[in-house]
């Protein structure tokens, strides 16, 4: 397992120099830079930009500046924002805690009602409550974020004021750490949990119909005991790559609900970023969440072996 | 089953501890103030950046700032410097002194006294090539600066530079905390500064909020409200949502668009004031070969009908102007000409410089060229998204084609700063000293100014320039008044409307005074308080 892991981790390092390019590349090609803003100052004139341009080496070639780059970062350091001067990774990492506690929050509610639902529609196929289910998670997956983040907003903090708006427990209490969690996960975790109920109800309906389950129940195990020992495991293996998958993928959708509820993580750092043209921001967060893609990936076959005894994880491939 | 209804059980109750345990929001008091506020600053050093003055103006004094009348008056100088009061003088060599007496017993938040070293520091400071200040004009006319005693600085000047009452109303930067550091690399200046305001930091945290506590020994004695929050809320949409729940209390520049759901909130105050910033059509001459033509700018100015826009479009809330100098100023005319709604005469006007729809299709051509070019202006902004419809359409109603491309800022910068933009909605928000040359003449097109219009006009660039060379204000207002005249008749640019600044907070809140320059509403913090209801 070990060398697996460790194999994995070697074969990643080209994959992330590739991957740093286009990023450079992309970041780059488009229009504007970090000092545009400061055009919008007409007391700002041309020998101000060419002197900030010169101090903050945006005058070198791009692939020198790429270099030096790749060279910082292979030694971590991440550079400095172009917006404030501190060092990028200070910054990302000042941020990654709320990101990280909202993504969790919603990825555990979305897998909570997720499961729940999906497995009562299952159990009850065709009755009104797998109908109300799935036109429930239809609704769901096809509600924008953005727009059910601030229907939530309007009804229970500016109507009924039982949650607050946004923000992430200032200074003075309004309310405490999970009053300001609530909304932001219920938006971000809806649309998961719409998703995967689906999944869920889907794999356990097909699951329940197979013969194994059916020799269970013959041979007079519990209607409980035949779920939970054995249609379950079965039905739900599959959603392990699902979910590695889409905990990485919770990370745009972050980006959109930590807008909407200014909560101070990772997506708003990232969101100002782009409009600042903050190169090295960029660069430190889209490269953070490669990792977290190609680490939630190799969780998932990890996840996936120690799950089913049938699959081995060999250095090299999966068997 | 058990299980499930248990799991059901659980997540009801813990939503409704959240809910039930969330209080309501703090009141406005003389303890606290919530801002929310559209954006976190990337630093508190105001020589750094240009946004964002309002949190920086309770922290750092400027030796002048601008009033609610666009006056400027002394802070930290005893009284502003001019030739009437015999501190500022104009040297045959055509140099300038400009004497700064400083307020005695002024103390940085450390205690250490407020000196004239510290203007000449700054001075030096701005002008060292490796530091990088947003901008360094004015600073860089500075020859020297005499500091002959603790509260007396003599700015010599290696010209004459009409806009130096304004030099240092950014403040000054302390020389005892920053001589001998890197000022690019200093965030303990830049996320704490040491001023000589009414407030000082006591919390950033970052992406949330920043806190700002009373400094007990200010020389105008201590503000009445001990701590002031600034919210960092990007969505417009989510400050609006916290003014009405009563999360935050005060919410500046309320976009236009929100002010329906406002006024019917009890308690907020919501007042409109003009300020020193215009919006605008530039026409740009370079990329519309067509708008060289006079008549062809001034078809379009005819074809738009801006009462409409400011009465009907924008409810009335902002003003129609036609000078690029607003009326707040000392230096507006306000007889310049203007182009009244006329379509008719926009197609005469057309007609007369060649242009005829000759192939039915709605749109005037000249030489088989129809004349249609894109328009664009911020997207995201709704307000001018807006208005850009409605002038399309009043521009197809005399037979010229817009066709509306709207960008992001940081690419609308670019493009705009390349000089791309061939038909563009903005508005510049300006300082409060009238000088337009950066504009208009003709040597300032990008990247050496802002005349993105690409206008040149000789005459009117002699004017311009004369006007900044130029002290006495009656004489300078006399110049200022005819390049007004010029640039109004030759329309390239059209004004719209004067952009009114919609600011919302609590009734119980005196003393505020919003202000129409970029000094923002928290010029006068130091004056607010909160009386009971």
């Amino acid at each position: 397992m070990g060398a697996y892991i460790l194999g994995r981790l070697l074969r990643a390092i080209p994959l992330f120099l590739g991957l740093s390019l286009i990023i450079f590349a992309l970041i780059h090609a488009a229009p504007g830079g970090p000092l545009t803003v400061y055009l919008s100052n007409p007391n700002v004139t041309p020998e101000d930009i060419a002197r900030l341009e010169r101090n903050l080496g945006l005058d070198r070639p791009l692939p020198l500046q790429y270099v030096s780059w790749l060279t910082g970062f292979m030694k971590g350091d991440w550079g400095y924002s172009y917006v404030d001067g501190r060092p990028v990774l200070d910054r990302i990492l000042e941020r990654a805690p709320a990101t990280l506690e909202l993504m969790v929050s919603a990825f555990v509610l979305a897998l909570f009602v997720a499961l729940l639902f999906g497995s009562l529609a299952a159990l009850w196929q065709g009755s009104w409550l797998d109908r109300l289910v799935s036109s429930a998670s239809i609704v769901g997956i096809s509600i924008p974020t953005f727009w059910l983040g601030l229907i939530l907003q309007l009804v229970f903090a500016v109507e009924l004021r039982w949650l607050p708006t946004a923000g992430r427990m200032g200074p003075v209490s309004g309310g405490d750490r999970i009053a300001y969690l609530v909304l932001p996960v219920l938006t971000l975790g809806l649309f998961y949990a719409a998703s995967w109920i689906r999944y869920i109800r889907a794999s356990l309906c097909e699951t329940l119909g197979k013969n194994f389950v059916r020799a269970g129940r013959a041979r007079g195990l519990s209607e409980s005991g035949v779920l939970i020992g054995h249609a379950f495991p079965s039905a739900l293996f599959p959603l392990i790559t699902v979910l590695a998958l889409d905990f990485a993928l919770l990370f745009s959708g972050a980006v959109v609900t930590e807008t909407v509820f200014a909560w101070p993580g990772m997506g708003t750092l990232l969101v100002d970023s782009v409009f600042r043209r903050d190169y090295s921001v960029l660069m430190g967060i889209l490269m953070a969440g490669s990792a977290l893609i190609v680490i939630s990936n190799l969780l998932a076959d990890i996840a996936y072996g120690a799950a089913d005894p049938r699959v081995r994880l060999v250095q090299g491939r999966t068997r | 089953m058990k299980m499930t209804g248990c799991c059901v059980t659980t997540a009801l109750a813990v939503l409704s501890w959240a809910c039930l345990t969330s209080q309501t929001a703090p009141p406005p008091t003389n303890d606290l103030i919530i801002v929310g506020y559209d954006r976190e600053p990337d630093t508190l050093n105001r020589f750094a950046t240009h946004i964002l003055e309002d949190t920086m103006i309770c922290i750092v004094e400027g030796l002048t700032v601008w009033n609610e009348k666009m006056e400027v008056v002394p802070v930290l100088a005893e009284v502003v410097p001019s030739p009437e009061n015999g501190l500022v003088q104009v040297n045959p060599d055509g140099t300038m002194d400009v004497t700064w007496k400083l307020r005695e017993g002024i103390l940085w938040h450390d205690g250490t006294p407020h000196t004239s070293a510290d203007v000449a520091f700054t001075v030096k400071a701005i002008n060292d090539p490796s530091y990088n200040p947003e901008s360094t004009e004015g600073f860089d006319l500075i020859e020297s600066v005499a500091t002959p005693d603790p509260h007396t600085a003599i700015v010599k000047y290696r010209e004459i530079y009409a806009a130096y009452q304004d030099q240092f109303w950014r403040g000054t930067l302390p020389k005892h905390v920053l001589d001998g550091k890197d000022l690019n690399a200093f965030p303990e200046y830049d996320r704490n500064p040491l001023g000589t305001g009414p407030y000082r930091v006591k919390e950033w945290k970052t992406g949330e909020y920043l806190l700002l506590e009373r400094h007990e020994d200010y020389w105008r004695g201590p503000a009445a409200i001990k701590e002031i929050l600034f919210r960092f809320l990007s969505s417009s949409n989510t400050r609006v949502n916290q003014l009405r729940s009563g999360e935050v209390h005060v919410v500046d520049n309320v976009p236009l668009d929100k002010l329906d759901e406002l006024e019917s909130l009890v308690g907020v105050t919501l007042t409109r004031t003009m300020a020193n910033s215009y919006a605008h059509v530039a026409l740009n001459l370079r990329e519309v070969p067509a708008f060289r033509d006079l008549r062809v700018r001034q078809a379009v100015a005819h074809a738009i009908d801006r009462a409409s826009i400011a009465n009907d479009v924008l409810e009335g809330v902002v003003t129609v102007v036609d000078s690029v100098i607003q009326p707040m100023s000392w230096a507006h005319n306000n007889a310049v000409k203007f182009y009244d709604y006329d379509p008719e005469r926009a197609r005469s006007l057309l007609r007369e410089a060649g242009f005829e729809d000759t192939d039915g299709d709605g749109i005037v051509e000249k030489d088989g060229e129809p004349l249609r070019f894109k328009g664009t202006t911020r997207s995201g902004h709704a307000e001018w998204e807006m208005v850009l419809q409605v002038v399309q359409a009043q521009l197809k109603d005399v037979g010229i084609g817009l066709e509306i491309q709207n960008y992001e800022p940081t690419l609308l910068g670019e493009l705009w700063f390349s000089g791309k933009l061939p038909f563009f909605l903005s508005a510049w928000t300006l300082p409060a000293d009238p000088e337009i040359t950066r504009f208009f003449a003709s040597d300032r097109t990008p990247p050496r100014g802002r005349n993105i219009y690409y206008y040149e006009n000789e005459e009117l660039t002699e004017l311009l320039y004369a006007s900044d060379q130029v002290i006495d204000r009656d004489k300078r207002k006399e110049l200022l008044f005819r390049a007004q005249e010029m640039v109004a008749r030759e329309v390239p640019v059209i004004p719209l409307y004067n952009r009114t600044i919609v600011s919302a907070y609590p009734d119980v809140l005196r003393n505020v005074k919003p202000n129409p320059t970029n000094a923002g509403l928290f010029w006068n913090v130091h004056e607010w308080s909160v009386s009971a209801p």
